[in-house]
């Protein structure tokens, strides 16, 4: 039945598509355009959701009846893709609780009681906490969060995702006493720190509880906010947990002022098929993360006892791929651990031998993440087509001396994370993503990211970086028409202003032809 | 796993430039390593290249992408090289004096001739069949016209076809056939003398058209089959050889799980219509020298069918559409097929249409919107564009600049595809890029747009570019070796081809190290 609704609903493209947009032409300082034969310009005409005319003089713009808009004082580029988002817990995070600036516990339930203070309404949700530097080693208990939040529900999801703390009462009436993940004391009463299974079901279970308002209010908010850093195109990387299908469904139906390209998380080929999706996964996840010492390892934590542990059996894994590479359906694999990246490569491998390698080329498989990669796994990404979807902020948040990293791995394993020169040079496309909201959504923080990170060998060149938040995931997504400058793309633009300091101001972001950020915005 | 046979050489090659065509990395690249058909790295500073076995310095040799052409009549053009070309005669005596010429120095065999174009010719004066058994007595001659959509032969030839039956069939004031075919006559005619050929005269036109394009820098043909003009066992000839460049096969039927069936690609040159030069392509407004309108070879329905046939097959089909109206046959076809399937299920199939000559903003932007992919031959611009040739006469001065119009096809979206149609006009990747850049009417391409469109485009509607196309490490090892800068040379046209690799392998000249 979904399937039906969802196919009928494609074929009237949504508004975005329909209107009909006046020609519009840009005219900036500068056009970066990618396009090697005509690398800068200064004016760009968009019509029916395309560039028509890019050139130096506006004047010779041979469409009539445009309407002008000129940049002062900036320069243009195309969009932005932020190629890993969560979008409607980052929503949620942003219209509620941001508490990435925590670097307490006190700080943080501080922020609970102020937002309890003044935002009427029922649920409240937040993320960003990193307990992991905080004096009190440990995040807020279940019994703070209710005394904070005078009674209210609360759910508060730690910075890298994939851990949470709910209140005292509401910690009581989800049903998790059979969950793995549940942090118990000595005398073996729940805390409110949820893991793994018990994290992502205290998310569902709380996301039930919000009204309908709560969510689309967040999913408003957070496009909004993309298109305001100059982002035309996300990929959202939806599943059952936490947000389920409803919300997954509502993105790709949805009227947004950028893009969305749906990732479902499940190996369900049928169920991305009904939607008429060709590609699947996202955080289709192989192994955990670092920071819960679950991302898979060829030897052990230098803080812990385990290498953490693969979540696919090979063999399962091998046939579902096959299957997709057959449909022509591509596949995103979420893998962090060098064991990971290892099951990842030689599952792939396994499916080129049985269909072929320029089979399995063309779907493109992407990693997300892409963290602890071995050096010999490089050429073999490379020639099996696999894009590195990577986070460069996370070396920024998690690398260099005393970070996360060096304490999970120690500092020789920490210096082979996310190696993105070496992923460049090997020919692996990089596509950069936030994964927000476990670190925000910033392109030009993730290109300085990429340019300072703290292994030296590990930097990208300014341009090169700048590439990969720009075409890499027009690349990943397996989208020829958009990422360039020129006549017959898709008229996908940003303007940033030049000069001043710190992260340029976005000043004008365009989607299909549709200005959504900027100049009278008609995003509303 | 993907594992090797057996080590292969890893060979670094440094040039004075490499054009990798690759977006996502910074130019300036100058090194590559090839490692058997692929290639392993490519850099800017050859310190930085991974190891390897040996080293090869280009000097002052430049790198791109090889060609592709994606449209070809690959035996024709082996068969034209063996053959004689009638191109540029001035006059109806030329003609047949160069053809007696080529009679007395071939003396076996059929007599091959093309590119004769009777435009500027004074008028009624194409060859006859009379004027072929003069100058070349008792040979079977096929002369074919510029366009290949036409085509003269001798008596014998004419009295063996079925001639009551055929349309196109050209008749002098007392009814007889003059031996000028048009359409239908014409491929009948050509179907007849290919089976005159012997199966080594042909093996050896194949290997001819092969060596030709190596020699040109191009590693791919893309070769349209069609019944009419070269025949099934043509195609899967090339389908099943083993050439020194590739060569897909389109198959010119309407059925086109038939071609899928036999190992060949949907369509290609499916005519919808005819062509300009002889009045059968079907445009809107009339031609102005006949008053006609040409005609569409085939219904809607028929021509929907196709392209729901290749969607539901996940395969890109292509037709042949040059008029207007065949143009729009094609749109409306292809929008027929998206309002059932959705125009992801189309978009995701490349499909293609040959030529697209005059096209209307209407249809283009239908066509963008689909995906389709532009199959174009920027030569017929330079050899019938601008205000003084064949189109203008036929069409005039306002739709003779609007044909062939590449710059708008890009804007709508269209990627492009550059080929020949040799026969047509020559194999001759830089003379169809040159004729890009200075379009006759204004609607050209820039050099690198057009450079793109000859070497990826081809990869692309083939859905090859995700293994070859670009060069970057993890794609195959098809490049050509340049004696200069090809983005930097004045005259395009006038870089010469030192090498042209093949998955690895040297198809033209050599690059010491490269395989053998």
């Amino acid at each position: 039945m979904r399937g039906v609704q969802a196919s009928a609903d494609r074929s009237e493209p949504p508004r975005a598509e329909r209107a009909a947009t006046q020609p519009v032409l840009l005219v900036a300082d500068r056009v970066r355009t990618l396009d090697p034969d005509r690398p800068t310009a200064r004016a760009v005409c968009c019509a029916g959701g395309r560039i028509t005319w890019v050139g130096d003089d506006p004047d010779d713009c041979p469409t009539r009846d445009v309407r002008r808009i000129d940049l002062d004082g900036a320069e243009l580029q195309p969009a932005f893709v932020d190629a890993h988002v969560h979008l409607t817990v980052t929503g949620l995070t942003l219209a509620g609780l941001d508490l990435h600036a925590c670097r307490t516990v006190e700080d943080c339930l501080a922020s609970v009681r102020a937002i309890a203070d003044v935002v009427p309404g029922h649920a409240i949700w937040g993320g960003g906490w990193d307990d992991f530097g905080w004096p009190e080693r440990r995040p807020p208990s279940a019994e703070e969060l209710a005394r904070a939040a005078e009674g209210r529900p609360v759910l508060l999801v730690r910075a890298d995702g994939h851990a949470a703390v709910i209140d005292r009462v509401t910690l009581d009436a989800a049903p998790l006493s059979r969950c793995d993940g549940v942090e118990r004391d000595a005398v073996g009463r729940p805390t409110g720190l949820l893991r793994r299974e018990a994290a992502e079901l205290a998310r569902s279970w709380f996301r039930a509880e919000l009204p309908r308002t709560q969510l689309t209010d967040a999913r408003r908010t957070v496009v909004d906010h993309a298109a305001s850093l100059g982002i035309s195109s996300v990929h959202e990387m939806g599943g059952p947990d936490p947000m389920g299908d409803d919300d997954f469904d509502a993105w790709l139906t949805g009227d947004w002022p950028v893009e969305v390209v749906g990732y479902w998380s499940e190996p369900d080929l049928d169920f991305v098929a009904a939607r008429g999706l060709t590609q699947v996964g996202g955080a289709l996840l192989l192994d955990g993360t670092v920071a819960g010492r679950s991302a898979a390892l060829e030897s052990a934590y230098a803080d812990g006892v385990d290498a953490g542990h693969l979540y696919q059996e090979t063999s399962e894994l091998t046939d579902f791929l096959a299957r997709a590479v057959r449909a022509r359906i591509q596949v995103a694999l979420h893998c962090i651990g060098d064991r990971a990246i290892r099951q990842a490569v030689e599952a792939l491998e396994s499916v080129a031998e049985v269909t072929s390698s320029t089979a399995v080329r063309h779907t493109r498989p992407r990693f997300e993440h892409c963290e602890l990669v071995p050096a010999a796994l490089l050429p073999r990404m490379a020639a099996l087509g696999v894009v590195a979807s990577v986070r460069p902020s996370f070396d920024a948040v998690w690398g260099g001396p005393g970070g996360l990293y060096e304490t999970r791995l120690g500092v020789g394993r920490s210096a082979g994370m996310n190696p993105l020169r070496a992923l460049s040079d090997a020919g692996v496309t990089l596509a950069f993503g936030s994964d927000a909201d476990v670190t925000p959504m910033d392109p030009w923080a993730a290109i300085g990211a990429a340019q300072r990170h703290h292994q030296v060998a590990a930097r990208l060149d300014p341009d090169t970086a700048w590439r990969a938040a720009v075409l890499g995931g027009r690349h990943a997504a397996r989208q020829h028409d958009a990422g360039v400058v020129r006549p017959g793309q898709r008229a996908d633009l940003a303007g940033f202003a030049i000069g001043g300091d710190g992260t340029p101001a976005c000043v004008l972001t365009v989607t299909r032809g549709r200005i959504v950020h900027g100049e009278q915005s008609v995003a509303g | 796993m993907i594992r090797r046979a057996a080590p292969a050489q890893r060979t670094l090659v440094v040039a004075a430039g490499v054009h990798t065509l690759d977006p996502r990395t910074a130019p300036g690249a100058r090194a590559l390593v090839l490692d058997g058909e692929q290639i392993a790295w490519v850099g800017q500073d050859p310190a930085d290249a991974p190891p390897h076995d040996r080293a090869v310095d280009l000097g002052t040799a430049w790198v791109t992408p090889a060609f592709v052409d994606a449209h070809v009549h690959a035996t024709a053009t082996g068969l034209a090289a063996a053959g004689v070309d009638l191109g540029g005669c001035g006059t109806l005596a030329e003609c047949l004096d160069r053809l007696a010429r080529h009679a007395a120095e071939r003396t076996a065999g059929v007599i091959d001739a093309v590119g004769w174009d009777d435009f500027s010719w004074p008028q009624d004066s194409a060859p006859q069949a009379d004027d072929l058994a003069r100058v070349a007595p008792g040979r079977t001659v096929l002369a074919v016209r510029v366009d290949a959509h036409s085509c003269v032969v001798d008596s014998a030839t004419l009295a063996a076809l079925p001639l009551d039956r055929l349309g196109g069939v050209d008749r002098g004031c007392d009814g007889t056939p003059t031996g000028l075919l048009r359409e239908q006559a014409s491929e009948a005619a050509m179907a007849h003398v290919r089976r005159c050929r012997s199966a080594a005269e042909l093996a050896r036109a194949r290997d001819t058209a092969c060596r030709l394009a190596a020699a040109l820098g191009i590693s791919a043909l893309h070769e349209m089959g069609h019944p009419g003009l070269s025949g099934l066992d043509d195609a899967l000839a090339w389908a099943v050889g083993a050439w020194p460049v590739d060569v897909l096969v389109w198959w010119a039927d309407l059925d086109a799980d038939a071609a899928i069936a036999a190992g060949l690609r949907p369509g290609g040159d499916l005519f919808l219509d005819g062509s300009i030069g002889s009045h059968t392509a079907a445009v809107e407004p009339s031609y102005l020298d006949t008053g006609g309108i040409g005609e569409l070879f085939h219904r809607d329905d028929d021509v929907s069918a196709f392209f729901a046939a290749c969607t539901a097959a996940g395969r890109g089909g292509g037709v042949h559409a040059i008029g207007e109206r065949a143009i729009a046959q094609a749109a409306r076809a292809l929008a027929a097929v998206a309002d059932r399937e959705g125009d992801q299920a189309v978009r995701a199939c490349r499909h293609r249409v040959e030529h697209l000559e005059l096209p209307s903003d209407d249809d283009l932007a239908t066509l963008g919107r689909l995906g389709v992919v532009a199959s174009v031959q920027p030569g017929f611009d330079a050899a019938w564009g601008g205000q003084e040739q064949l189109y203008a006469r036929r069409l005039g001065p306002a739709r003779a600049s609007a044909a062939n119009p590449l710059a708008d096809i890009a804007a709508h979206g269209l990627p492009l595809a550059f080929g020949s149609d040799s026969t047509v006009t020559p194999l001759d990747p830089w003379g169809a890029i040159h004729a890009a850049e200075h379009h006759l009417g204004g609607r050209g391409l820039t050099r690198a747009a057009a450079l793109a469109a000859h070497t990826l485009g081809g990869r692309f509607v083939a859905g090859e570019d995700a293994h070859v196309g670009a060069l970057r490490a993890g794609m195959r090892a098809d490049l050509a070796v340049w004696d200069a800068d090809p983005l930097a040379v004045d005259d395009v046209r006038d870089v010469a081809c030192l090498a042209t690799l093949v998955r690895g392998r040297a198809a033209h000249g050599e690059v010491a190290g490269a395989r053998r």
